[in-house]
């Protein structure tokens, strides 16, 4: 092809010219991911040992490993780990349902778009967690109260997404589907969903993040199990070892969470152009 | 006889932001005969792409009517379809599946609907690439599944808007050659819009000269060059003679309405 010409005696074609052009290693930000965080790791031991800092104010690494271990080994987080779980999922279920349902009415029918954007908007601006008084009040502090918390939280990424997903749907490709017959229908399924997906998987992982951070507010608030309670308490004994264990443990699911939805995403879009 | 008729079209619209009325059609009437070749060549935003939306039933005009064989078009139809600029596959459908679309979209089956689009993939050489996505295709490939797409549904007018714009310059010259050949079997009326003067008659058997907008038509060109045409024929005097025909007839109107490209050869540089 033409393209492959190349003038007798031209430099390899990679070229580290900058630092803004060289190339990494492919270990390399492994490498230093982990000197990164065994270094923080390091230093907060020593600060601890040393007492710098009273270490029970900000605890330290082998305090927290133990504290770990005696969680798992005693069995003692299970139950709050499956009350966290089971409430986030059955929230986020909802609001994912809820979410994308009111992003494609949004999307597709005008009228309910200009209905539901001021309500959009005005939950957007509106801090979700200042609503959790008032939820209390209509709903107790039992499961129904966290659930709608996590509602009100998840909902609104995920129905964002869906609506710019919609909206997305490129005039060009409307055209085509036009063009050739297909009916509205057919262009709802054939053009504007598979065209929408990066955007609702966007939203799924943005609601996802953030409805484990409702559901830990809402176990911090009322409850008597969850991470989110045993965090609490924990704080409450001056036990920051495992407060500081129940934070990892959220991170990890976090990052659990994101990976799973990454997954589930790759499968849905494996016609677009995978960047190195 | 049957044909195609553009009965005095006028097509008018609005400027979304400004509200200006913008006349981009102006009283254009045109008869094409069943199964010819007709280019329409004009400078940039003259309307030319307008007035293929229009026979396709897309846009309906502001005023006139186009007729197929005395019918009104009113929406697009089988009997018509559009081989459209570049990058108009569906990124999350294969090549196959994109080829198949309009007959899917006729309530074939999927399956028939594949099967049936197989050889029409391999007439305009993509056989083995059917289940590539589109950015996996270069983009003179993506052109020919953009052709495939349309001859699937065996439509008896092809309409073609600027479909090797993007292609550089041998990929355009193969593509033409195989547009001929594939169009001698075929024996469809095609309405090729292009901006290239050479390609335009290297195709057709007719070439329609559009003025700057509002659009009109200001030369009907036979070209009675013999069939079938190979690539060396855009060296031949009477085809250089038709260029530059064209070429004078466009000279004025592009200085108020954009830029024409010129034919890479056998007619002396523009300034």
């Amino acid at each position: 092809m033409t393209d492959t010409t190349k003038p007798p005696g031209a430099p390899p074609y990679r070229v580290a010219a900058s630092v803004w052009q060289s190339i990494p290693h492919p270990s390399e930000r492994l490498i230093y991911g982990l000197v990164g965080i065994v270094a923080v790791l390091a230093v907060w031991e020593a600060v601890s040992q040393t007492e710098v800092v009273k270490s029970v104010l900000i605890s330290r690494p082998t305090a927290i490993i133990t504290a770990a271990i005696q969680e798992f080994s005693t069995g003692a987080i299970w139950p709050n780990l499956q009350a966290t779980l089971s409430v986030w999922a059955l929230g986020f279920t909802l609001a994912a349902i809820l979410g994308i349902g009111i992003g494609l009415l949004s999307g597709i029918f005008r009228t309910f778009r200009y209905i539901a954007d001021p309500w959009l908007n005005a939950i957007n601006v509106a801090p979700d967690l200042a609503f959790v008084p008032i939820l209390i009040l209509w709903f107790g502090i039992g499961l129904k109260f966290k659930i709608v918390l996590v509602l009100l939280t998840g909902t609104f990424y995920v129905a964002i997404n869906t609506l710019a997903g919609v909206r997305s749907a490129e005039g060009r490709f409307l055209q085509v589907a036009e063009s050739l017959g297909a009916s509205q229908i057919r262009v709802l399924r054939t053009v504007v969903l598979p065209g929408s997906v990066p955007y609702v998987m966007t939203g799924l992982r943005q609601g996802a993040a953030r409805s484990i951070i409702a559901v830990i507010v809402a176990e911090f608030v009322s409850s008597n199990q969850g991470i989110g309670f045993m965090i609490s308490v924990a704080g409450s004994f001056l036990d920051t070892a495992t407060v500081m264990f129940g934070i990892a443990l959220l991170a990890i699911l976090g990052f659990l969470v994101s990976e799973i939805l990454g997954r589930i995403e790759h499968r849905f879009d494996a016609w677009r152009p995978q960047l190195p | 006889m049957h044909s195609l008729a553009i009965n005095d079209v006028v097509m008018e619209y609005e400027r979304p932001r400004t509200h200006e009325r913008v006349l981009a059609i102006d009283h254009l009437s045109l008869t094409i005969e069943n199964s010819s070749f007709v280019s329409v060549v004009g400078p940039s935003g003259c309307g030319k792409s307008t007035l293929l939306f229009i026979i396709d039933g897309l846009v309906r005009p502001t005023v006139g009517s186009v007729t197929i064989d005395g019918r009104q078009i009113t929406s697009p139809g089988r009997d018509r379809a559009m081989v459209f600029q570049e990058a108009s596959l569906f990124p999350w459908y294969t090549t196959l599946r994109n080829c198949a679309y309009g007959l899917e979209c006729q309530g074939v089956s999927r399956k028939d609907a594949e099967t049936r689009s197989r050889p029409l993939l391999e007439m305009v050489g993509l056989a083995g690439f059917e289940h590539h996505y589109p950015h996996e295709l270069s983009i003179g490939m993506q052109q020919r599944a953009n052709l495939a797409r349309a001859l699937a549904v065996d439509p008896d007018v092809l309409l073609m808007d600027e479909p090797f714009a993007a292609l550089d310059a041998q990929t355009r010259e193969l593509m033409q050659a195989e547009l001929l050949g594939i169009w001698a079997h075929a024996k469809k009326t095609v309405v090729f819009i292009t901006h290239q003067i050479d390609e335009a008659i290297y195709l057709s058997d007719r070439v329609i000269v559009m003025s700057a907008r509002p659009g009109r038509i200001i030369d009907d060109i036979p070209v009675e060059l013999e069939r079938p045409r190979s690539l060396d024929i855009k060296r031949t005097p009477s085809f250089t003679a038709l260029e530059e025909r064209i070429w004078h007839r466009l000279a004025s109107e592009v200085k108020h309405g954009g830029e024409m490209e010129r034919a890479d050869r056998g007619v002396a540089s523009a300034p």
